[in-house]
This record gives structure tokens, sequence and C-alpha cells, in this order.
């Protein structure tokens, strides 16, 4: 049989190519950006950069302080993420195993109706009053709380799948309790708990509402926030503010390429599930 | 029989310490941290209070002031909802139409999959820093590009303009998100059974009906889901038009989160930044229930 050249199937490749061009091609014009200097931007702002200029990157790097910030984003966003974790197991282990309680699972099911932006004044005068305003200690909690309903209310249907007759085995041959959770449930939850941790690293690093209100001296501040001032601070220093967005964006882009499935999934756990 | 019954009654126990003592941690935080200050809110809502000298009740008053008194809160709420009607007839159409297209090619199918989703990972700070340079008025490529295919008309200043502020900040937003609903909605198409598919072609049904009578009906589920994150996402939305432009120029590109933030923390008024954040949470649950709603009753009807 021979190929029929269809008309329709020609359109839907040339909408589905303009589209996919329309969503790279302002991350592809930052990245020729951060290469170029400000008067090349200005005056041609779509060439490609004529000879790059890593230096924005360099200057970027002492101008902004990155290392710090750097360093604030992946702390910040690593141990919430294993407390969030650790937390959220520990208690879907309970909801789903010991207590199986959908009374306790419909509280916490509450919290992810609930947008943070909307209680953030009382949210933060309870960080003023305990006096954790302003220390990492602070920003570390607030990532935690906001993560831990979401966590929990995706592990729990995920643990209540895991068959019953395992943990009672595990529980004959003589483990306790926490040996069981350990030995046994949190091996066989990973997909469940790579779900909730990928979705918990990309909400913080991606932060600046609660970063914003919480911490803002120079030392303890994230990546996002140096974004944010870099725009009032070198309002028309495009090569530098490009070369930072890119220190940004690139980490992310490389662990989309990498673990793109896992991201996904992450990211859209709760709406898949309803 | 008694020591049966004791070593019964001592595991018991154990189980009981065990489970409360793992149960605690997330238990207490999230009190503390969530359920708290959304009781809290209902009440700070209805006091006067700068955060430091000491509260007075006031009752409905800060509520009454910003729906009859305040000049820009009308405006604050007409933006939001100018958001929500932006994302719900112009983004999800988009995705969805985007999500069959994709669905019905079998080339590239990952290619397309993958592209449309990058922009969602990448964190709205850095989204809104971008399209604040596209919209540059004096070097942003937004102005180069229409001056060079000759629409000198179109030029404009997009961030200060009160004719397309609220343009400018609507659109990065359903540019970044229009990937989160195409992945949705394309989870949704590909787990309609193929048969529906195959007998509906049988049958001699086009693409274009394909997709009106056998794909929507069989998404609505999804639908339903996109409809709920779209509008509070749109209800919250606040690092994207904060970073572009601080909600000016006036209130013209002015939503709820930024107004609460700034009567809350700017102009340090507790209780009327609260009363906003108040009308985001009933706005917002509303929206979920009357969506809820209608999907509950056209699922009746089947």
């Amino acid at each position: 049989m021979k190929r029929r050249w269809n008309p329709f199937s020609v359109l839907r490749y040339v909408v589905l190519s303009v589209t996919a061009l329309l969503t790279l091609y302002p991350l592809f014009w930052i990245g020729i950006c951060s290469l170029k200097s400000s008067e090349e931007i200005y005056g041609s702002p779509f060439g490609l950069p004529k000879n790059p200029e890593w230096e924005n990157y360099a200057e970027s790097f002492v101008a902004a302080d990155i290392p710090i910030h750097l360093f604030n984003s992946i702390m910040y966003a690593v141990v919430s993420l294993t407390a969030v974790v650790i937390l959220s197991s520990m208690s879907a282990y309970i909801i789903a195993k010991v207590w199986k309680s959908k009374r306790v699972y419909n509280y916490y099911s509450l919290g992810i109706m609930i947008p943070i932006n909307a209680i953030i004044i009382p949210f933060i005068l309870i960080f003023r009053s305990v006096g954790i305003l302003n220390t990492r200690v602070g920003i570390i909690l607030a990532f935690i709380v906001t993560n831990l309903a979401f966590s929990i209310f995706i592990l729990v249907p995920f643990m209540e799948g895991l068959p019953d007759e395992l943990e009672d085995a595990a529980r004959i041959d003589g483990c306790n309790r926490f040996q069981t959770f350990v030995k046994i449930m949190l091996p066989l939850s990973k997909a469940g708990l790579a779900t909730v941790g990928t979705f918990v690293l990309i909400n913080c690093w991606n932060d600046l509402f609660l970063s914003l209100l919480i911490v803002s001296k120079q030392n303890l501040i994230t990546l996002n926030q140096v974004c944010y001032n870099m725009k009032s601070q070198y309002a028309a220093d495009y090569g530098l503010i490009t070369a930072t967005v890119m220190i940004m964006v690139i980490p992310v882009i490389v662990c989309y390429a990498l673990f793109q499935k896992q991201i996904v999934k992450g990211m859209t756990a709760g709406s898949v599930k309803g | 029989m008694n020591v049966r019954n004791r070593s019964r009654n001592r595991a018991k126990k154990g189980k009981w310490l065990f489970s409360f003592s793992f149960q605690l941690p997330s238990f207490v935080l999230y009190t503390v941290f969530l359920i708290l200050p959304m009781v809290a809110s209902l009440y700070f809502s209805l006091l006067k209070w700068d955060g430091i000298t000491a509260a007075r009740f006031v009752g409905g008053k800060n509520f009454v002031d910003l729906f009859v008194h305040d000049r820009y809160f009308k405006k604050v709420i007409l933006n939001t909802v100018k958001s929500m009607i932006a994302g719900v007839c112009i983004q999800l159409p988009l995705a969805m139409v985007l999500a069959y297209l994709v669905y019905r090619t079998t080339r590239g199918f990952h290619f397309f999959q993958s592209v449309y989703f990058v922009p969602v990972v990448i964190s709205a700070t850095v989204i809104g820093l971008m399209f604040s340079l596209f919209f540059n008025p004096s070097f942003g490529p937004v102005n180069a590009f229409l001056q060079a295919v000759g629409l000198k008309g179109l030029i404009r200043n997009w961030l200060t303009d009160p004719g397309v502020v609220l343009f400018s900040v609507i659109m990065p937003g359903i540019w970044q998100y229009m990937g989160y609903h195409f992945i949705i909605f394309l989870a949704g198409m590909q787990s309609i059974p193929k048969e529906i598919l195959e007998s509906a072609c049988i049958d001699g049904a086009n693409s274009v009906s394909t997709f009106f009578l056998i794909v929507i009906p069989n998404i609505k589920g999804m639908i339903q889901v996109c409809l709920v994150i779209c509008l509070t996402g749109s209800i919250k939305t606040f690092d994207i038009p904060y970073l572009m432009t601080q909600g000016g120029p006036g209130a013209e590109s002015t939503f709820l989160s930024i107004y609460m933030y700034k009567e809350a923390f700017v102009d340090s008024s507790i209780g009327r930044g609260t009363a906003v954040a108040v009308c985001m949470l009933v706005l917002a649950l509303v929206v979920t229930f009357v969506v809820n709603g209608v999907f509950a009753f056209l699922n009746r009807k089947d």
C-alpha cells in the first residue's frame, strides 16, 4: 500500500511544532542572552551571540554571591524533602495499616483544599511569636508544613494498596512494629515515596512566596529571591540577569531530562488520582 | 488465662504508644501551622490591628470597608475573575486540543509530550522575570519583533499601560501551566478504551466528531480536575504578576494574593489583609464546590 500524503496530518504537525517552538523559544532566548553583552542584546535581540561572553556567568557568581544562595536553596529543599518523606510516611503508615482510619485521613485531606496564600498572615505571626522568622529553621519548617498534608494524602492510598499479608508475615517472623515499618513498608513504598519526594523538591526549589516572607537576611535568602532582587538591582544589565536565571534553570532542565517520567508523575500526582 | 490477658493488654498498649508516637509529629505540625492559622484567619479578619499594638474588635467592618468603600478591591476581584475566565476559555481548550493532536500522532509523541511540560517545572519567579524582560518597552524582544514585522501600531508599554498590563501578567501563567493541563488531558485520553475509538472510526466518525462525541465525554473526570486546579490557581496567583509589575500601575494588575500581601505586610493592617485572605479562601471553596456540583449533576444524567 502506498503511503498517502494527508494534508490534515501535515497541518497537525505544523500546529504541534509551532507550539513546541513557542514553548521552548523563550527559554532559548534567555540562554543566548546570557552569553551576550548588554549592548548586543539591545542591538540585535534575536541574533546568536557573536562571541559568547562567559564572563556574564563569572560576574553573576560574584555580583549575586551565587554559591551561598545556591547552597541555601539546595539545603532548604533537601532537608525539607527528607523531613517530609520521613514524617508523612510514618503518619501514612499508621493511618493506612494500623488504625485504618478514614477520619484522620479526611482531617489531613482538608489541608490540600486550603491555599497557603489564604492563611499566610496568622502563619507568619505564629512564626514571629515563636521567634523563627529570618532563620533557617523557620523556612525549612514552613516548607515541611506546607507539603506535609499533600504527601500524606498521596501516601495513604498507596500504602493501603500494599497487601496486609506481608506485614503479618513480618510480625510472625518476630519483627516489631518499628522494624516492620522500616524493613517492609518503606522499601515497598519506594515508588510512592519517590513521587512525594519529587513533588516536595520541586515545590521548595521553585518557591518564592514563603521565602520572601520568612527570610530576608542576605546570607539566608534563596536563589529565587536573588532573581527577584536582581530585577530592581541590575535592571539594565540583561546579560547578568539572564546568566543568573540560567544558573537557576539549568539544574532543573537537566533533572527533567534525566528523570522526566518521575517528575511528571510527582507534579501531577494529586490531580490524576482526583 | 490471666497471663495471656495481661500480655495482650501490654501488646495493645504498645500498639497505641507506637502509633501515637508515629502520628504525633505530623499531627502537631499540621494542626498548629495549618488548621490553627485557618481558624485564626476567621478571627483576625474581624479585628482592627497593626500586628504590634493592641487589637480592637470591629466585627464585619473590614468586609464592609472592602466591598463598599475600598477603591481598589472591586478592581482586584474583577482582575481575578478575568484571570479565571482567561484560564478556562483559553488555557484549558488549547491544552485539550493539543493533547488530542498529540494523542493522534505516533511519530514524535514522546518529543511533544516532554517539550510541552518543560515550562511547568521552572519556577514562576524565573518565568515572571523572563517575561518582564520580554515586555520591556525600550529593548524587550516583543516590541522589537512588532517593529520588525511592521506592526508598529501594536507597540505598547506592556508593563505600564493600564489597557494591556493585565494581559501581560496573565499571559505568562497561561503559557507556563498549559503543559500541566495538557499532560492531565493526555493521560485521560490514553485511558479511553481503544475499542470505543475503533468502533467510532468504523462508523465513519472523523477526527473532529470523535473529539467532541467520544473523547470529551470520556475525559469528564480530567476536565473537572483541571477546572478546579485552573480556577483555584487563578485565585491564589502571586509570583508572576508580583514580580512583573508588583500589581501596578494603580491596581491594574493586582490580584487577591498581591492585595492581601500589600495590606498586611506593606501597610501592616493585619485585619484588612486577613479579610482579603478570607475572601480568597471563600472564593476558592465556592469555586471548588460549584465545579464539583456541576459535574455531579452531569454525571447523574448518564
